[in-house]
């Protein structure tokens, strides 16, 4: 059985590439309209919930290293415990629905105008389907492989873009923007850090070695360098005003590097890094899908859930998402709220009511 | 894509798991048709609700 799990190490490369996808989407975007000069303010505040959460997941895990669904089942009582799965169950749809969604919205309006989203949609379904019938060890190690170089590239653009381009006075000074601006805009970056507590869904697949807590928090770390790197490349560029009425503004910051003015269709190199982390976060919300079905419905074997789950995802991301107006304003003032709200809300209980119960 | 076109790719979804459900329980095969059946509804749902929404209607042939 070994084998078929992944490492903690595995796990935390997974939280990193998942979260990249989300971070380079809603950082810019959602941030400077509210944070501006100070949006790395929150981005650091949106971490530290994340971090928060990971404390508390770790302190969780270290008593019982099972999934986050038996953990509810136990410290919860089984009626309540299934209950809670159910609810989060219809939250991984519809944070899966919202990621295709983004995807396939994103790829249509950049690279393939003339193709429609149910297009690109159909190799994304083949793409996952193909990948987690193999289970998630094998997809691990891809993603293990593919995050060197994903780093690698992520890294190196983000330094030659900011080489003599960066205006110190698009950060500063601090605190320019009111408070409230600034912990509002947080929310929706520690929506997207927290996404490691619905990693929890399939902890059992997760090996019991010394690196529980250590892993994650060098994946955390990765994330923070991620966001603060991509504020940097944007807001420290071009300031908070142009990046607020940009539609994708690292990808159009980037294209513009003086460095690559002579080289072309680099920007394709851009791209696959975002499909790339667009897979990652696909694949994580299919598997945690597949992982609470399994347990809720009492199955035997997760991965024939992999066909029903991915159409269930599809289908509800035509359904829901259909008025791209409607999604970001769905996405601006109910979404990461909600979505923080879950993340934060599920440790604190599991962790209080284990202590009065004794279960943990 | 059409719901027919969904609904035949949900078929083969079927066809390719048919070996995989026949060695599951019976538990297991109910909620993976269920769960089809749910996703081929749902698809069918947001293509009426797109058309509507939009409030595009054919008239001779061109989408207004």
């Amino acid at each position: 059985m070994t084998n078929k799990k992944i490492s903690t190490r595995q796990f935390a490369i997974l939280y990193a590439m998942a979260s990249t996808a989300p971070i380079i989407m809603v950082i810019p975007t959602y941030i400077a309209g509210r944070a501006k000069n100070d949006s790395w303010i929150s981005a650091i505040l949106g971490a530290l919930t994340g971090l928060a959460v990971i404390l508390l997941m770790n302190y969780i895990t270290k008593r019982r290293h099972e999934s986050l669904c038996e953990i509810c089942e136990s410290i919860l009582t089984k009626p309540v415990g299934k209950a809670v799965e159910a609810v989060y169950l219809v939250w991984c749809f519809l944070m899966m629905s919202l990621f295709i969604h983004y995807y396939s919205e994103r790829i249509v309006s950049t690279l393939l105008p003339n193709c429609t989203t149910e297009f690109v949609n159909f190799f994304m379904f083949l793409l996952l389907a193909l990948s987690l019938k193999n289970g998630i060890s094998a997809s691990g190690r891809m993603i293990n492989f593919i995050f060197g170089v994903f780093s690698f590239i992520f890294i190196m653009l983000s330094l030659v873009n900011g080489v003599g381009r960066l205006d110190y006075n698009n950060l500063l000074p601090v605190f320019n923007a009111d408070l409230k601006g600034i912990l509002t805009s947080s929310v929706s970056c520690g929506s997207v850090f927290c996404i490691i507590f619905f990693m929890y869904f399939f902890y059992d697949d997760v090996t019991n070695d010394k690196g529980k807590l250590k892993n994650p928090l060098k994946g955390w770390i990765f994330l923070l360098i991620f966001s603060l790197l991509i504020i940097l490349s944007t807001i420290g560029i071009v300031g908070y005003g142009a990046v607020m009425n940009m539609s994708f503004p690292y990808f159009e910051i980037i294209k513009n590097i003086p460095a690559f003015a002579k080289v072309n269709r680099f920007e394709s190199l851009i791209y696959s890094i975002w499909v790339v982390s667009d897979f990652s976060v696909l694949f994580i919300f299919s598997y945690i899908c597949m992982s609470i079905e399994k347990r809720l419905f009492c199955l035997k074997d997760k991965l024939t859930f992999t066909f029903p789950t991915l159409l269930m995802g599809f289908a509800l991301s035509e359904l829901i998402y259909r008025d791209q107006f409607l999604l970001e304003q769905i996405a601006k003032n109910y979404l990461f709220t909600i979505n923080l709200i879950l993340c934060a809300a599920l440790p604190i209980v599991l962790i209080l009511v284990g202590k009065l119960r004794k279960k943990l | 894509m059409t719901t027919f076109v969904f609904i035949l790719i949900a078929a083969v979804c079927c066809v390719i798991d048919s070996k995989r459900l026949i060695a599951c329980g019976g538990r297991d095969r109910a909620i993976y048709i269920i769960l089809i059946i749910s996703a081929c509804a749902v698809y069918a749902v947001s293509q009426i609700n797109s058309t509507a929404m939009l409030g595009t209607f054919q008239f001779g042939g061109v989408t207004h």
